[in-house]
């Protein structure tokens, strides 16, 4: 495993940890290494949107704004 | 435009049709698993009820006596919105139709019963944990796609000419693909959404499944109008298709996509786009601007959007779960604020640029899937020469459109004796019209159709 990958994955489980806490969830039942690879998806895809530089000005979107 | 159903019109009366319709399902369904319930009383008073303001001499809808049937997230009065969970299964059945299904049947259509889906729509094989997989009706083996598995391989099977799916990151568009029927993906806020098990509220969409494009158009026709009861949903004009199908397709002008959509799919998937770019003599290319953030996008505000819905049941009834839905749920609650806010951020940037897009064109082709339907169980494939995930890869083309409410047709390509391909036809926002007319003149030159499979009758 590299350093990169170590990295992620601590960052996975110290995500999850917080998140059991936090909304008081019980992970006993789950498959506890596939939904650390999930939250490593996640940290991925996040990362990927992160890397594209956008604009401060820029708002998030409004779903109730209709479509031009 | 009255639309002709599976034999229905010609039949002496609509309620014998219907019934012979129901019977069949319930020959064929168990071979294909698409149905969870069939409303075979409803049905019956429905079709007397046509037969007899026929017998009166009155004018029936546009849809009179064509059997549709519901994804299982779409609520049918009486019947329990399950959504594909075992968790519902505890909870009071519907105590009234969804908008759609109430719109459906006042245009004359017949409701005839629910459909198999992934379990709370998050997924894009058509398998489901409790139910059963809804399977391909081309090979049974093979995905039906998802989450409106059930939609898809109804209607593939000639079970159904008609049948609403919803579609959040493309499981209207999916299923259309896997199963080689036609599908519709609206525009974002076009049609309600009111009666409607929720999976991602700034991005699901519910829309139509269909053996032809003139059934399609005429079942979104039925289905357009403003409610109060959907936030998103317009109060924009109706604007009819059906009545533009046969208009050609001189004038439109239509591209197909490079970069991300022309990498990461099979030979067969860009072939089947070349073949209708040549069928449509559309020559021109162009970029639709970082897909991949888009789908990377999509796929943080969908886990964290989804993994709210669910907190509750994922913290009382977990060991209920789908174990794959469950796992990606939980993950999905650890999703911080900021990169949500990022991805919204980064959603309203995405559409502005591929809204410009349509300045220089009016219809972009893609491929709907990257492959043909793996078989039922695959969790991996081959994408340019690396093994990939088969369930995220699915979405891979649909993903970003939807991302961006832009409507969408997906139509079916048969390139060999082999499983179905579907290829998006994406369209500026309401502009469904162009979409659907470009699909008619697809499937009445022959180059898009479907293809009755002998499994499911």
């Amino acid at each position: 495993m590299t350093e990169q990958q170590d990295g992620k994955r601590a960052l996975a489980e110290a995500l999850l940890g917080a998140s059991c806490a936090a909304h008081n969830l019980d992970l006993s039942t789950a498959n506890r290494e596939a939904v650390i690879n999930n939250v490593c998806a996640l940290i991925d895809a996040s990362g990927t949107v992160h890397a594209f530089p956008l604009p401060d000005e820029v708002e998030p979107a409004n779903i109730f704004q209709a479509l031009p | 435009m009255t639309i002709p159903a599976t034999g229905t019109r010609a039949a002496p009366l609509i309620s014998d049709a219907l019934a012979k319709a129901i019977s069949a399902i319930r020959n064929h369904n168990p071979h294909v698993n698409a149905f969870t319930e069939i409303v075979e009383e409803r049905a019956a008073t429905a079709a007397a009820m046509l037969d007899r303001r026929q017998q009166a001499g009155e004018q029936l809808g546009p849809l009179a006596g064509v059997p549709f049937a519901v994804k299982n997230m779409i609520d049918v009065a009486g019947v329990r919105t399950l959504a594909g969970s075992k968790v519902n299964l505890d909870a009071a059945p519907a105590k009234r139709d969804a908008m759609l299904v109430r719109r459906l049947e006042a245009a004359g259509a017949v409701l005839v019963g629910t459909l198999n889906m992934g379990e709370y729509a998050y997924d894009f094989t058509g398998e489901n944990h409790h139910h059963g997989p809804s399977r391909n009706p081309h090979d049974p083996d093979h995905m039906s796609g998802g989450s409106s598995g059930g939609s898809g391989s109804a209607v593939a099977a000639g079970l159904v000419p008609l049948a609403l799916g919803s579609d959040t990151n493309g499981s209207i568009r999916v299923p259309s693909s896997f199963c080689g029927v036609f599908g519709l993906k609206p525009t974002f806020g076009r049609l309600s959404r009111a009666g409607s098990f929720p999976f991602v509220a700034s991005l699901d969409h519910l829309g139509p499944i269909a053996k032809t494009v003139t059934l399609l158009a005429a079942a979104y026709d039925a289905m357009q109008g403003p409610d109060d009861e959907d936030p998103v949903c317009v109060s924009r004009p109706n604007e009819p298709t059906v009545h533009s199908l046969d208009a050609g397709v001189r004038g439109i002008r239509i591209a197909h996509a490079g970069g991300h959509f022309a990498q990461n799919a099979t030979s067969e998937a860009l072939r089947a786009v070349a073949e209708i770019a040549a069928a449509l003599s559309a020559t021109a290319q162009i970029e639709i601007p970082r897909a991949e953030e888009a789908r990377c996008a999509a796929q943080i505000i969908s886990a964290a959007e989804g993994g709210a819905l669910h907190l509750e049941r994922l913290r009382i009834r977990a060991s209920d779960f789908d174990p794959i839905v469950r796992d990606r749920l939980q993950a999905a609650t650890t999703i911080p604020a900021v990169w949500v806010d990022r991805a919204q951020r980064f959603r309203r940037w995405y559409q502005r640029q591929v809204l410009r897009l349509f300045e220089e064109v009016d219809i972009i082709l893609t491929p709907t899937t990257p492959f043909r339907a793996p078989p039922i169980g695959a969790t991996e494939t081959i994408l340019d020469g690396k093994v990939v995930p088969v369930r995220p890869a699915i979405g891979l083309f649909t993903q970003p459109i939807s991302f961006i409410g832009l409507p969408v047709v997906s139509v079916p390509l048969w390139a060999d004796a082999g499983l179905p391909l579907g290829v998006q036809i994406i369209a500026a926002p309401w502009r469904e019209d162009l979409a659907l007319r470009v699909a008619f003149h697809l499937e009445k030159t022959g180059v898009s159709h479907i293809r009755e499979s002998s499994l499911g009758r």
